[in-house]
């Protein structure tokens, strides 16, 4: 199988690689999201800790 | 039997400790699930007589599709937990399912509108089961939208959960749309307890890849529920001493 043929697949190419594509960023998307969002409640919670500990 | 080990989840720095340990064995896993299932979904199986190279698309289509409901199912089964027991991981259980639950039906639906417009000729069609998955995302959206509106912890916990809890009826409609009515959408072609319409070399990869979604959740919920914990467990005197 040729490479163009592989990138082709018939005639649905741009289908199934925009699908998969699409995929990819999402589940990237995901991860970095909720990854992001608990470090940032865990940064929060350093600054308040660090503030108390400051009065 | 011995419950302590279920009690013991209701405690937030154990769920919180349990939740860091068993992330990575959980992402690494699905990732390299992914990855092969992609691998044997876009180059190995061979082509459908009928679709041709469009049927790949059902790889990363299907498993999102079966994630939307698996995941609202879940989100309301502990939001009722967190309602009736008043238990507040629970509620942390249930905020951690929104943003997995928005982006794996927003990807179901954009991936079979991709597959729609080769196959029906139409990037969107007003069918029962695609109408009832839109219902769905609105009612993902919903439940963030209502959370994020709402100051007090509580208070977003209980009104969030009945809005999840009354959204289950969408369930059943996604699942039984294509038997119910007439539907454009194909009818289901997996089953518990029926053979399936699938040929095995097609449909090895498309289960493997099933378990690498559910597994990437599961890393997700981890990440999810952490960063619940931390919230609401901000003037605690352990998490003070992990920060």
């Amino acid at each position: 199988m040729t490479l163009g043929a592989t990138w082709g697949m018939g005639r649905y190419g741009g289908y199934v690689w925009s699908c998969y594509g699409l995929t990819l960023l999402a589940l990237i998307f995901l991860a970095v999201a909720v990854r992001r969002r608990w470090r940032s409640e865990l940064n929060l919670a350093r600054l308040r800790t660090r503030a108390r500990g400051a009065l | 039997m011995n419950w302590v080990w279920f009690h013991k989840l209701a405690s937030p720095p154990f769920a919180y400790a349990l939740a860091r340990r068993l992330r990575p064995w959980l992402f690494w896993p699905a990732i390299a699930l992914m990855a092969w299932a992609a691998y044997q979904g876009l180059f190995v199986v061979p082509v459908d007589y009928q679709q041709g190279d469009a049927y790949r698309i059902i790889y990363v289509h299907v498993p999102a599709a079966a994630m939307t409901t698996v995941i609202y199912s879940a989100m309301a089964i502990a939001a009722a937990i967190g309602l009736i027991w008043r238990m507040k991981l629970a509620h942390a259980f249930a905020a951690a399912c929104a943003l997995p639950g928005v982006v794996f039906t927003a990807l179901t639906l954009v991936t079979g509108s991709i597959w729609g417009r080769p196959m029906w000729g139409a990037y969107w069609v007003w069918d029962p089961r695609l109408t009832s998955e839109l219902l769905l995302l609105f009612l993902y959206l919903g439940y963030m939208g209502l959370r994020a509106s709402i100051d007090d912890i509580a208070r977003a916990d209980r009104a969030s959960a009945v809005l999840a809890i009354l959204g289950i009826v969408d369930i059943p409609i996604i699942k039984y749309s294509v038997i119910w009515w007439n539907s454009l959408h194909q009818g289901p072609s997996l089953s518990l307890f029926h053979k399936s319409a699938i040929d095995v070399s097609m449909i090895v990869p498309l289960l493997v890849m099933m378990l690498a979604y559910f597994l990437f959740f599961g890393a997700m919920i981890c990440d999810g529920i952490c960063a619940e914990i931390v919230k609401r467990e901000r003037n605690s005197r352990w998490l003070a001493e992990l920060a």
